[in-house]
C-alpha cells in the first residue's frame, strides 16, 4: 500500500489525533520498507503531512473561516505527531524549522498574546522556547545564546513597556546578536510603523500571520546563511 | 374634572422606571458563593509584600509561586468580614468640593476611557500618537458635553513621556475640567505625585481626603494574578485615606472561562481580593468593584466589546456587586468599529442602555473604538448623545393627575370635532420637561436636512468637535495653583524610566517584513 500523506493532513485538519497518530507510525514503516532511510522517513511525513496539514489550517485561519481553538487544536495533533518525529530529527541533529525564544518585555506582565503565538508557532514545527512575561533583555539574551535561536518575538501589550521593545533589540545589537537571530515584535497596541522605527525585523498583527512571518524570516536568515 | 381620583393618594405615582435583571436570586446566590470558593480554594497570585504580610497575619494559607509572588487562599470568614467593613457607597466629588458622583442605588454615570496608543486627529483625519494637548483637548470636550459626567484621559503620552505619561495626562486633565478626574498610574511614586497634585487644588490632603475628586484605575493580571505595583499602590492610597477602584480586565475565553457565569464569578474573586487587601489595610476605606467585562473574539483574537455576551457580562456582574450593595464600574460606549458609523453607533448605544438599566455606577469608554486602540473625539459627541437619550428613557414615565392628563383628554373630547392637543395649556407647560431633544441626530425633514449640507453623523461630530475646541473655555485653576502642578509634573520620575534609556537604538539589518 502506497503512502498518502493527505490522510495525516487531513487528520490535522479535522483534529483526530488517534487517526494521525496510527497514520503516521503506519508511514514510517511502509517508507522503511521502501527502502528509505529513517531520516529521510521522517522528513518525508513532517513536509508532506504534519506541515501540509497545518499550512491548511494557516490558511483557514487568514481566510477568517475558523476560529483559534480549532487551529489550536489541530496544533495539538502536529504536537502529538511531531513527538513520534523529533527523536528521529534529532538524533541525525537535523535543525528544526526555526529556533524561537518568545516571551513579553521587562515591565510588561501580560502574557496571554504570546502564549497563543507560542502555541501556534509550536503546532507549525517550530522549537519555541516561551521565557514568560517582565522578561528583561538580558534573560532574552541568555536564553538564545543557551538554545542558540535564530528568531525572537518579543511582545508588549502597553503603551508604556512598548519602549522596552527597542531597548531589547539595542541590548541585542550591542551584543552582536543581530546576525543569526530576526526579531519579531507583537502586541495590541504595536504597529508596523512602531515595528520599523525601533528596527525590528518582522511584525504581524495577530498570531496567524507570525506564522508566515516566521517563515518567512527563516528563509530569510536562509538565503543570507548562504551568501 | 374633578380629583376624585386622586392619584397622590393612590400608590401609582411613585417613578415608574425601567430596570433590567438577568439574574434570579438563587443564581446571584450560586455565582456569588462561586466566588467565594475561588478565593478559598482556587487561589491567586500576590507579589505585594505589604499586602502578602497583611493576608498572612489575618489567617490566609499562603504557598510559595515565583520568584516574587505567593499563591494566597482566603477563608470565607475574612472575605465575609471584609465585605462588612467596606462601605456601601462612594460620593465623588467635582475639582471644586461639590458633590458630583452619588455611586449609591441604581445612578449611573459615564466618563471616557483612556490609553487609547492612537487618536484620530479632527483636523486632518490622520490615525497619530497623542500629544499632552491633545489629552487636554479630550478634556475640553468631556467638560463641555453634558451627559459625560467624569474625565479619563481616553489616549495615553507613552508615546512622549514613557512610563511617566500617566503623571502628564493627569496634569492635562486637572488643567481643563472641574470634572471628577479618574486617572492610570504606574507606581507608587506615580500615585504619591498625581495625589500631590490633587491636594493642592483640594487645598490640603484633609480635603482632599474628606472630598476626593480623584479616583485611580488598576487591572487585575487574570487569571488569577495581581501585579506587585497595583497592591502597593492600594496600601499606599488606603494608608492615606483615598478611595480605591480594582477589577478584572477580563477577556472571557482567553483569560477567564468563554462561559459567562465562571467570567463572572472569577472576575469577581479576583475584584474582592483587592477589597480584602485594602480592608485589611485601612477598615472602611471606599472601594470601588470594577470590570472590563470583555470577550475574546476566538477568531480574530481581539478584545470585543460590541458583541452581545459583553452587555449580559456586564449587567450580570452588576447585579452582583449590588447584591453585595458595593459601588460598581465597568465599561461602556466601546465599539470595535474604527470608525464613527452604524457599527460606532449601535454597539455604543446597546451598552449605554444595558448599563444604565442593571444601574452600575460608573461606566468608562466614550470616545473609544478599534478595542481600545483608538481614541475619537467624534465617538465622545457620539457617545454624550446616545447617553442623552438613555438618560431621557431611564426618567421613565411616572404617572400623576398632571402626567395622565385626564382633563386635557375631556377638554379636547368637549371642543370636538376640530380640537387638538398642540395649541393647549398642558401641551405648553408639559412638552419641554417630557420630551427629549437631540443636540446631534436630525429629525427634519429631506428638503430640510439637504439645504443644511445633507451631512452624515460623522459630519456633524466632527463639526461639533472644531466648535468645542475653537469656543468652549473651561473653567481655569487658580495660578499659583497651576504653577505648583506644572512643577510636580516636570520632577515627576517613575522607577521604571530610571531604568530605561530613552534614545538610541539598533541599526537595521535586513529587510523588514511587515504582514
Amino acid at each position: 500500500m502506497p503512502v498518502d500523506y493527505d490522510v495525516i493532513a487531513n487528520a490535522i485538519v479535522e483534529a483526530d489525533t488517534d487517526t494521525a497518530v496510527d497514520a503516521v507510525k503506519a508511514d514510517l514503516e511502509i517508507l522503511g520498507q521502501e527502502g528509505l532511510s529513517e531520516l529521510d522517513s521522517a522528513k518525508a511525513i513532517l513536509n508532506g503531512g504534519l506541515i501540509a496539514g497545518m499550512d491548511i489550517i494557516s490558511e483557514l485561519w487568514v481566510q477568517e473561516k475558523i476560529f483559534i481553538p480549532e487551529v489550536l487544536l489541530s496544533a495539538k495533533v502536529m504536537h502529538a505527531c511531531m513527538n513520534l518525529l523529533r527523536p528521529i530529527l534529532e538524533a541525525s541533529n537535523e535543525p528544526p524549522r526555526g529556533i524561537v525564544v518568545i516571551g513579553t518585555v521587562k515591565g510588561d506582565l501580560h502574557d496571554i498574546g504570546q502564549n497563543i503565538v507560542s502555541m501556534m508557532l509550536r503546532g507549525n514545527g517550530f522549537e519555541v522556547h516561551n521565557i514568560g512575561p517582565n522578561s528583561s533583555p538580558e534573560k532574552f539574551m541568555d536564553k538564545c545564546r543557551e538554545v542558540n535561536a535564530n528568531l525572537v518575538g518579543l511582545s508588549a501589550l502597553l503603551t508604556t513597556t512598548m519602549p522596552m521593545q527597542r531597548e531589547t533589540i539595542k541590548a541585542f545589537d550591542e551584543a552582536g546578536l543581530l546576525e543569526e537571530a530576526a526579531i519579531m515584535v507583537g502586541g495590541a497596541p504595536v504597529t508596523s510603523d512602531w515595528a520599523e522605527k525601533i528596527d525590528a525585523d518582522g511584525y504581524a498583527p495577530d498570531a496567524a500571520h507570525t506564522v508566515k512571518l516566521a517563515n518567512l524570516l527563516v528563509e530569510d536568515l536562509g538565503v543570507e546563511a548562504a551568501l | 374634572m374633578s380629583n376624585v381620583k386622586d392619584l397622590r393618594w393612590s400608590g401609582l405615582t411613585q417613578q415608574m422606571s425601567p430596570s433590567l435583571s438577568i439574574l434570579s436570586q438563587d443564581q446571584k446566590d450560586i455565582l456569588i458563593n462561586s466566588a467565594y470558593e475561588i478565593l478559598e480554594r482556587t487561589g491567586q497570585r500576590v507579589g505585594s509584600k505589604e499586602a502578602l504580610d497583611l493576608f498572612r497575619q489575618a489567617g490566609c494559607r499562603i504557598e510559595p509561586l515565583d520568584d516574587e509572588g505567593e499563591k494566597v487562599f482566603f477563608p470565607q470568614r475574612l472575605i465575609e468580614e471584609c465585605l462588612r467593613l467596606a462601605p456601601k457607597r462612594l460620593l465623588l466629588y467635582d475639582r471644586n468640593g461639590e458633590p458630583t458622583l452619588y455611586c449609591e442605588g441604581r445612578n449611573s454615570y459615564f466618563s471616557p476611557t483612556s490609553a487609547c496608543p492612537k487618536m484620530w486627529d479632527p483636523y486632518t483625519g490622520e490615525r497619530r500618537a497623542w500629544k499632552k494637548e491633545d489629552i487636554g483637548n479630550a478634556t475640553k470636550i468631556n467638560d463641555a458635553l453634558p451627559n459625560l459626567d467624569a474625565m479619563f484621559a481616553l489616549g495615553s503620552l507613552a508615546d512622549d513621556y514613557g512610563f511617566d505619561c500617566f503623571v502628564h495626562e493627569v496634569h492635562a486633565m486637572m488643567l481643563n475640567t472641574t470634572k471628577p478626574i479618574i486617572y492610570l498610574s504606574n507606581d507608587v511614586p506615580d500615585t504619591k505625585a498625581i495625589c500631590e497634585m490633587a491636594a493642592e487644588i483640594a487645598g490640603g490632603w484633609d480635603q482632599l481626603r474628606e472630598r476626593p475628586f480623584i479616583l485611580q484605575y488598576d487591572e487585575v493580571l487574570s487569571p488569577l494574578k495581581h501585579k506587585n505595583h497595583a497592591f502597593d499602590k492600594f496600601m499606599y492610597l488606603a494608608g492615606e485615606g483615598l478611595p480605591v477602584r480594582y477589577g478584572a480586565f477580563t477577556m472571557s475565553g482567553a483569560s477567564s472561562p468563554v462561559t459567562l457565569p465562571g467570567a463572572a464569578a472569577q472576575s469577581l474573586a479576583e475584584a474582592l481580593a483587592g477589597l480584602i487587601a485594602v480592608q485589611l489595610k485601612r477598615p472602611g476605606t471606599p472601594f470601588v468593584m470594577a470590570i472590563l467585562p470583555g470577550i475574546m473574539d476566538l477568531k480574530y483574537g481581539i478584545l470585543s466589546s460590541g458583541a452581545p455576551e459583553y452587555h449580559l457580562f456586564h449587567g450580570i456582574y452588576t447585579e452582583l456587586c449590588h447584591e453585595l450593595r458595593l459601588p460598581v464600574m465597568a465599561t461602556a460606549g466601546i465599539t470595535d468599529s474604527k470608525v464613527v458609523d452604524a457599527q460606532a453607533g449601535a454597539e455604543a448605544l446597546w451598552s449605554y442602555l444595558c448599563a444604565a438599566l442593571s444601574g452600575c455606577h460608573l461606566n468608562i469608554g466614550a470616545g473609544s473604538m478599534e478595542s481600545h486602540l483608538i481614541g475619537s473625539f467624534e465617538h465622545m459627541i457620539l457617545c454624550n448623545e446616545l447617553i442623552g437619550g438613555v438618560r431621557r428613557f431611564m426618567q421613565g414615565a411616572p404617572i400623576t393627575n398632571t402626567t395622565l392628563g385626564m382633563d386635557v383628554i375631556q377638554e379636547v373630547g368637549d371642543n370636538l370635532p376640530n380640537a387638538i392637543f398642540i395649541d393647549r395649556d398642558h401641551t405648553t407647560e408639559q412638552y419641554l420637561t417630557e420630551q427629549w431633544q437631540p443636540a446631534l441626530f436630525n429629525r427634519n425633514n429631506f428638503q430640510s436636512w439637504t439645504e443644511k449640507g445633507a451631512k452624515y453623523t460623522h459630519e456633524v461630530c466632527n463639526e461639533k468637535v472644531k466648535e468645542i475646541l475653537e469656543n468652549y473655555q473651561p473653567e481655569q485653576l487658580p495660578e499659583d495653583v497651576q504653577v505648583k502642578l506644572e512643577e510636580i509634573a516636570k520632577d515627576a520620575t517613575s522607577e521604571e524610566t530610571l531604568a530605561v534609556g530613552k534614545t538610541s537604538k539598533a541599526k537595521r539589518r535586513r529587510k523588514f517584513r511587515s504582514m
